[in-house]
């Protein structure tokens, strides 16, 4: 009798130590981040955690090539994950199937903790769908001693694009070296230079970006192209031949995301010395590009308001702080000054001259944050839009056609497209 | 005058002792005092010296075998010529600059070839493209080929000899020979082989199996015999790849197939025979095999049609295993008639890499075939770009679990003549006793001499034909590491006597269940610094692979 009594007992605890500790569970996917980063990720997860012992996240890490697949699979399933990592690309398709959960009709306002820009970005027919998280962008590495062997001071970096490019030909001209090496996306330059894509952004049905603006710089492409100031093989290439070209001294200019100034640091001691950093002249004052990571709410998910302030806790300025220290990344919210550590680090010790590359990197780029927006052309034909125009740039480049010539094609494509899509509809 | 000439004699002093003080604590690379265009011939020769020095440092730290002070020599040369050209740019002569930088770049970059350890006791093979075999054009040009190849001591060729339906032998009621050889005198193969032999090289004629065009139609064999085509199930005979296939099925196929290899067997002296596409089309998990012969037999034996099967259902695995079973079968057949006229006969397969993913892929079960003495070794075809990931794991993983050889392929056509030798320095760390160059059209005379330079720069025994002398030779080269790790201070003389008398008791005695150097190690409580025990720990790997393996 006792015995029973004692099961009784027992069973009942664990029932109810059991409901107390995991009400409710929270399962959170991150691209590409594990393992390299588990530490951060179950450091966060355990303060989370602490400061609501009611939640219980589970973290799994899922590879970027597979991630849409695995969520649509969970979604038809029914067992959905709360708070999903994805870039605004991965989210495109699941926006149009509305198949993610609106975060601006939740009580809480949560725009005023980030960059504007990166909060639009999360937009879509009137609501907002993500929390911006991890931004990455790039700046420019260059070697000085090339620049001083074509007389250029290297400590006066021009502001702006034209100037910019009339420095990279006279360093092509007096060093025979490639000046740069761009990873051009000609949309994006578009964008960039104030020219707008779609005649009217809400109902882009039409393309608006056949201007004379957008033809000078396609001609200028052309020209530096011809001059060989850009290797011919730029647009074909990927950006490790541009880095093996920066480090054999066969490129001046390398435009790179931080994260790879180690591998230059690694390379020499002369190409650590003679490397400094600085931001890629703009064409105007307005947006740069720059690659932006979200999290995200699908539709289907149960606690929406605990994994919002999950998601919330994870891009706050105090953990973003952090991760963009570990990661070589840049914070999409906006850091005061006291989170902010990167300008503690002032004093750079000989030792540690690769990291300080990368610490110098992050410095430049925080400067530009304000400014950066993910320019990713989110469209139901976003692959065959750009399709034509990287076609079309890519033809004009190598000296096939005109740059006008490739602006009416890609007009008259882009219309066609744009065109089949509303008749669809 | 005497107090003025001794200031100034300290003066000279004290710059003296900053600028060596200067110049040890910033980085060894040249520091001008003005910029001129030559400067960047400067930076190209600083950068193939450092690699070159750290190239030596690593072999050195690794105890590698190879000539060390020959290459010291002529570094230290280059070292000179390089303050030559230091010399040449502050005296503005920068003609002099350009022409020094070349020279220098030029012999430090066959310098850095000889770097890389060359392995004793392996199969260096190459596959010979029927392309490139037909353009030598006759006996006098497989001569100088060969040389070429001897001299970069390959010891195995996998001439393409039966393809397409077509062969490079002369016209017989079996074959059709290839018109690109109608200019040859003499018979292609024969003169291969005579040629081969006369430089101690191996020959194994590479035959296609299944395949029988791979140009998006059905070639000589399927327009002959249209029934004869592996089908997919809408009944198209052309895979992905653009080939077409034969269905291994039928008899009447496979008959037709090794009647042309047994011609070959008995009418050339041969060490082996290489089959190649002996699978179904790469596609997962065969979409082929829809054919009429394939799903009736399985009909048959079964009392099931293909067609109305689910996939992923347990009745598709049962016609998964029906279909690889076909393959073995052919396997099988091919290997006993072959091995009944020439026992001695070496029966090989290009593979799918992996052992369960050929399956997977290709219903390709090549594992079971070494098992069960089908084969006498197979070729995974790694062919990649960046060095292997799961490739390599791949070759680890297999190489223990079976017990007969497999070789690397690599595939030269992807790869620089640089790339090329980086990946047999990797398969020479996982699998030493050998590997094979796809193919000989894309080996360039450059590749020939690099790899004469370096890492096939000495002899190889061939494991398969002499296994006593491939230990002989093992044994040494472990006896010159000692020796060298032992000169480096890294190993103690007690040591040195144990390991000596271990590897020859091992030797003497050929026995395969004595050879465990972990614990040979842990046993004998020998003091080995990291490094010196994981080479010697690689070395008496490649030791145990020749006595499990051959």
């Amino acid at each position: 009798m006792s015995k029973k009594i004692l099961l009784i007992f027992l069973l009942t605890i664990l029932f109810f130590s059991a409901a107390v500790q995991a009400e409710k569970e929270i399962e959170f996917w991150t691209i590409n981040l594990s393992p390299q980063f588990d530490d951060y990720f179950l450091k966060k997860i355990e303060e989370f955690e602490n400061e609501n012992p009611e939640i219980k996240i589970n973290w799994e890490d899922i590879n970027f090539s597979s991630i849409n697949q695995q969520l649509r699979y969970r979604i038809a399933e029914g067992n959905i994950p709360e708070v999903v990592n994805l870039s605004p690309q991965l989210m495109a398709s699941l926006l149009e199937e509305e198949l993610l959960f609106p975060i601006s009709s939740l009580e809480k306002d949560f725009s005023q903790y980030y960059y504007p820009l990166f909060w639009e970005n999360g937009y879509y027919k009137g609501d907002f769908f993500a929390f911006p998280w991890y931004v990455s962008s790039k700046l420019m590495a260059f070697n000085q001693e090339i620049f001083k062997i074509a007389g250029v001071n290297p400590q006066n970096i021009p502001k702006s694009r034209e100037e910019f490019f009339n420095l990279a030909e006279k360093i092509t001209a007096a060093t025979g070296v490639y000046a740069i090496m761009p990873q051009i996306k000609i949309q994006h330059e578009f964008i960039e230079a104030g020219i707008k894509l779609f005649e009217n952004e809400d109902q882009r049905n039409k393309a608006a970006f056949n201007t004379e603006k957008a033809e000078a710089i396609i001609k200028r492409y052309q020209n530096l192209a011809e001059k060989g100031v850009i290797p011919k093989d730029t647009l074909s290439s990927g950006f490790n031949i541009a880095l093996e070209r920066y480090k054999k001294n066969d490129l001046a200019i390398l435009l790179t995301a931080p994260q790879f100034l180690k591998e230059i640091g690694n390379e020499s001691d002369y190409l650590k010395d003679v490397t400094a950093l600085s931001i890629i002249p703009t064409a105007e004052e307005g947006v740069i590009n720059a690659a932006l990571m979200n999290l995200v709410i699908p539709k289907g998910a149960s606690h929406k308001t605990e994994a919002a302030e999950f998601a919330h806790f994870i891009t706050s300025a105090e953990a973003q702080a952090e991760f963009s220290d570990r990661a070589s990344v840049l914070p999409s919210a906006v850091i005061s000054e006291k989170e902010n550590n990167i300008e503690k680090k002032d004093i750079i010790t000989k030792t540690d001259q690769t990291k300080s590359l990368e610490t110098e990197a992050q410095k430049i780029l925080r400067s530009q944050l304000s400014r950066n927006k993910d320019l990713t052309l989110i469209h139901p034909q976003a692959d065959r839009l750009i399709r034509v125009m990287d076609e079309q740039f890519a033809r004009a480049f190598a000296g096939k056609i005109s740059a006008s010539e490739a602006l009416n094609i890609m007009e008259e494509k882009w219309n066609q497209i744009l065109a089949e899509e509303i008749n669809n509809d | 005058m005497i107090k003025k000439l001794n200031l100034f004699i300290l003066l000279i002093f004290l710059i003296m002792f900053f600028y060596s003080i200067s110049t040890a604590s910033t980085a060894a690379y040249y520091q001008p005092d003005n910029y001129r265009k030559s400067l960047l011939e400067i930076r190209d020769v600083e950068r193939s010296l450092n690699e070159l020095n750290n190239n030596l440092l690593k072999a050195k730290s690794e105890f590698k075998i190879i000539p060390e002070s020959d290459i010291e020599t002529r570094l230290e040369k280059l070292n000179n010529l390089y303050q030559k050209q230091l010399q040449a740019y502050q005296n503005k002569e920068d003609q002099q600059v350009v022409d020094l930088a070349k020279k220098i770049i030029n012999s430090s970059n066959q310098i850095k070839l000889k770097t890389i350890e060359s392995k004793p006791a392996q199969m260096r093979g190459f596959w010979l493209d029927s392309g490139t075999y037909a353009k030598m054009g006759g006996r006098a040009g497989v001569q100088n080929f060969l040389d070429r190849a001897a001299a970069s001591e390959f010891n195995v060729i996998f001439p393409e000899t039966f393809y397409k339906g077509l062969s490079i032998i002369p016209d017989n009621n079996l074959f059709t020979q290839d018109p690109r050889f109608s200019s040859w005198e003499g018979d292609p193969l024969e003169i291969l082989v005579e040629e081969a032999k006369k430089r101690n090289m191996e020959v194994h004629p590479w035959v296609w199996v299944f395949n029988e065009n791979t140009s998006g139609k059905p070639g000589r064999i399927l327009t002959e015999n249209p029934d004869w085509a592996n089908k997919n199930r809408k009944g198209e005979i052309v895979s992905y790849h653009n080939s077409s296939w034969l269905s291994p099925a039928r008899n009447d196929v496979k008959n037709f197939l090794q009647r042309r290899y047994i011609y070959l067997v008995q009418n050339y002296d041969l060490d082996g025979i290489n089959l190649d596409y002996i699978r179904f089309p790469e596609e997962y998990r065969g979409s082929f095999g829809y054919d009429q012969a394939t799903v009736d037999k399985f009909k048959e034996e079964y009392n099931l049609d293909p067609f109305e099967i689910e996939s992923g259902s347990s009745n598709f695995a049962l016609w998964n295993k029906y279909r690889e079973n076909l393959i073995t079968e052919m396997v099988k057949e091919t290997s006993e008639k072959l091995k009944e006229i020439d026992p001695e006969l070496l029966i090989s397969a290009d593979v799918i890499p992996g052992r369960e993913e050929a399956r997977f892929r290709a219903l390709q079960n090549w594992s079971l075939w070494l098992e069960n003495g089908y084969l006498d070794f197979v070729l995974p075809m790694t062919y990649t770009e960046n060095l292997f990931s799961e490739l390599s794991s791949w070759i680890k993983e297999d190489r223990q679990l079976i017990s007969k050889p497999l070789y690397a392929g690599i595939s030269v056509f992807k790869l620089t003549s640089d790339q090329v030798i980086q990946q047999i320095e990797e398969i020479n760390q996982i699998n030493p006793n050998g590997l094979s160059l796809f193919a000989a059209a894309h080996l360039t005379e450059k590749d020939f001499q690099e790899l004469a330079q370096g890492v096939f720069s000495t002899p190889a025994v061939l494991p398969h034909r002499d296994k006593e002398k491939s230990l002989k030779e093992i044994q040494d080269f472990i006896l010159k590491r000692l020796k060298i790790i032992k000169e480096s201070g890294k190993i103690e003389n007690t040591d040195l006597i144990k390991i000596r008398s271990y590897l020859s008791r091992i030797i003497e005695n050929k026995s395969k269940g004595e050879l465990n150097f972990n614990s040979f190690i842990k046993n004998n409580n020998l003091n080995l610094s990291t490094e010196a025990e994981k080479v010697l720990k690689a070395d008496f790997n490649y030791l145990q692979a020749i006595l499990r393996l051959y």
